[in-house]
């Protein structure tokens, strides 16, 4: 990506919808990630039918603005209150609560924040300059590639996913599945729409997102006591900035744990709270004193928060380049992309280099927003923690009603959503994942029409297909993703006695 | 119940549904012309087939976890599905303000807030807040009904 172009893009970036779009959105996403039970997911899930009205920057700038600012919300109630608002700041409350114990709450919040942007902007910046190698790279692949890209996309997800990888691979076949139904498009047959025209352009993505996490979180949420509120009196405190001494001290530590989160962000599944733990564990081992850690050290808290924030930009580097999701929020923003007629892989590096620059910049800018707001309103958004469940589920279900109607102004769509908040619920309780089911669906048309089409052009040779050298190097990664637990096993049970 | 139990009651539904996909996926008429590689039952045999082997799997698969699953408090979650087909019922009959305000006091309840105050206001508020964000911001046509109208609110839609 030129330099130039990157400067073109802060012209766009100050059109006033694009910047209210993302400084909305950073704020959205540290309030959703300070409030118990939502997190930056289900705000984008809730926020992508919106996007419709947006133009196609304005829209995905908004998106990245959430899982940015979301990234960081958690931090601040696991600080405070020794919560952690998402599962992405788990870590951070090892040291993060410690040291606020120990009256050092401001400064735990300023490590926290500080290190969160550094991390977010290094990410961007191995986005900026990486994925328009990968990009290039991806010019050489043929529909057999992008056929086993998808297949090797969702196999990692599915076997790094919670549960077991039985239980992924079922949830990504459903979700596949869940795309085949509608119109094919090449013949314009109608698949299992029993006679309803309304199906004829499948089930949609917003409703069933929408059902799968919104409805079946809140049917989570009834299960509890839904008339708690956390004590948050007393509690807020001012954000202090790192000393320079401090910040030179733990430079190594920002640095390691920002490039550590963007790696393992660009693997397929691994996601934010992997990241967040293997930085925390090497800060630890590269520590002259390891023992301090989970006492409130600075690393522990600036390993974490580094890695967990640098996750955002590592994981669009697959999904910008190749077309394949990481994760969940990230198959949600390739949806965003889909419904603006923008097909994320190479092509969209040749052809929308514009739009790609002003996403790049936009998240740079999403984290100078994010220092604000972590330094200087932060200290309001933590009485959000505060907010009884009674209060957040009938607005969430509510905007979720009004979200899923909005997308076809059809009752239908909102019909779907409850529907699938019933199975999202009846697989969390039986511990099925639920992002294989997403990413299923988003990755399912490519699948099945790369597929088909690599199919007609090798005249159905299924050998002449696959003996390819890049096909080949997928479908190798493929068989050691699905062969890894296996053998795991097998290595491990002579210690265990032949127990899992 | 356990885990491992109903996991087999899942995989026993998931080959069910592999069954099915398969037999209907026989009823969708092939391509006018070329291979079966341009069949658009084609795919969705593989996934029919994915799915039965994958459930088939997991309903025989021995042991598993023996974590019991709780259901105790899912009463108030099937409760609210059934409010919400309510509202959708409703929305369509009664329009948007007459049954958006009433639904959400009934969910409010249902989730166990007893202020009433609190109750009136947030349904207040949460169904005005709705009406300017999706009616006045995104355009969105939200139904009107013969309440909204009896109670004069008609004039809000134009």
């Amino acid at each position: 990506m030129m330099g130039w172009e990157l400067v073109a893009a802060l012209a766009r970036l100050a059109d006033p919808v694009n910047l209210l779009a993302l400084g909305l959105s950073v704020l959205g996403g540290v309030l959703v990630g300070v409030i118990p039970g939502l997190g930056p997911f289900l705000a984008i899930v809730v926020l992508l039918p919106f996007t419709f009205h947006l133009a196609p920057d304005a829209s995905l700038l908004a998106l990245v603005g959430i899982f940015i600012g979301g990234s960081y919300g958690g931090a601040v109630t696991a600080i405070l209150l020794g919560i952690p608002g998402t599962p992405l700041a788990a870590a951070t409350m090892l040291d993060g609560r410690p040291m606020a114990e120990r009256g050092e709450a401001g400064r735990a919040l300023g490590l926290a924040v500080t290190a969160s942007v550094f991390g977010g902007i290094v990410s961007v910046a191995l986005l900026t300059s990486f994925s328009p190698l990968l990009a290039r790279l991806a010019l050489n692949f043929g529909p057999a590639e992008y056929t086993l890209l998808g297949i090797l996309g969702l196999t990692t997800v599915a076997s790094v996913a919670p549960g077991s990888t039985l239980k992924g691979l079922l949830a990504a076949a459903f979700g596949l599945l869940l795309a085949t139904v509608g119109s094919d498009s090449p013949t314009a047959t109608p698949r299992f729409t029993f006679g309803l025209v309304a199906l004829n352009a499948g089930p949609g993505l917003i409703p069933v997102l929408l059902g799968l996490f919104s409805i079946a979180q809140v049917m989570v949420m009834l299960e509890g006591d839904t008339t708690r509120s956390t004590a948050v009196s007393g509690v807020a405190r001012w954000p202090q900035w790192p000393a320079a001494g401090e910040v030179r001290g733990l430079a190594p530590t920002y640095v390691k744990s920002s490039v550590i989160g963007t790696l393992i962000g660009a693997l397929p599944g691994a996601g934010g709270v992997i990241a967040a733990f293997v930085s925390y564990a090497e800060a630890r081992r590269a520590s002259r004193h390891p023992e301090r850690f989970g006492t409130g050290t600075p690393e522990g808290i600036v390993a974490s928060e580094a890695a967990n924030s640098a996750v955002t930009g590592g994981a669009l580097i697959p999904t910008l380049t190749l077309g394949i999701p990481g994760d969940a929020i990230t198959a949600v923003i390739m949806g965003a992309l889909f419904i603006h007629g923008l097909t994320p892989g190479p092509n969209l590096y040749r052809d929308h280099t514009d739009l790609l620059a002003t996403v790049f910049v936009g998240m740079l800018l999403a984290n100078l927003f994010m220092l604000l707001i972590g330094m200087y309103v932060v200290r309001a958004v933590v009485y959000a923690a505060g907010v009884r469940a009674t209060l957040v589920i009938p607005g969430v279900l509510l905007i979720s009603v009004l979200a899923a109607y909005a997308v076809q102004t059809s009752m239908l769509d909102v019909g779907i959503m409850f529907l699938f908040g019933l199975i999202g619920y009846l697989m969390r309780k039986l511990g099925f994942p639920l992002a294989p089911v997403v990413l299923g669906m988003v990755l399912g048309e490519l699948i099945e029409l790369s597929l088909r089409r690599a199919l007609t052009v090798a005249d159905g040779d299924v050998v002449a297909l696959l003996a390819r050298p890049y096909a080949l190097g997928i479908i190798a990664l493929i068989a050691i993703l699905l062969l890894w637990p296996a053998l795991g096993r097998k290595r491990y049970a002579p210690a265990t006695g032949g127990a899992e | 119940m356990t885990l491992a139990r109903l996991e087999r009651v899942a995989g026993a539904c998931g080959a069910a549904l592999g069954l099915g996909v398969y037999l209907v996926a026989r009823s969708i008429p092939g391509p006018p012309s070329g291979g079966w590689m341009e069949d658009p039952a084609f795919w969705p045999r593989i996934l029919a087939g994915a799915i039965l082997v994958f459930s088939a799997l997991l309903a025989l698969r021995p042991g598993g976890p023996e974590r019991t699953v709780l259901f105790a408090g899912a009463g108030r979650g099937l409760l609210l599905l059934a409010l919400c087909a309510a509202y959708v019922w409703a929305l369509g009959w009664a329009g948007y303000f007459a049954a958006s305000t009433l639904w959400v006091v009934v969910v409010m309840l249902v989730a166990g807030e007893r202020r009433w105050p609190v109750v009136v206001a947030t349904s207040l508020l949460l169904t005005a807040a709705g009406y300017l964000l999706f009616w006045k911001v995104m355009v969105i046509a939200l139904p009107i009904g013969i309440v909204d109208e009896q109670l004069g609110l008609a004039s809000l839609y134009r």
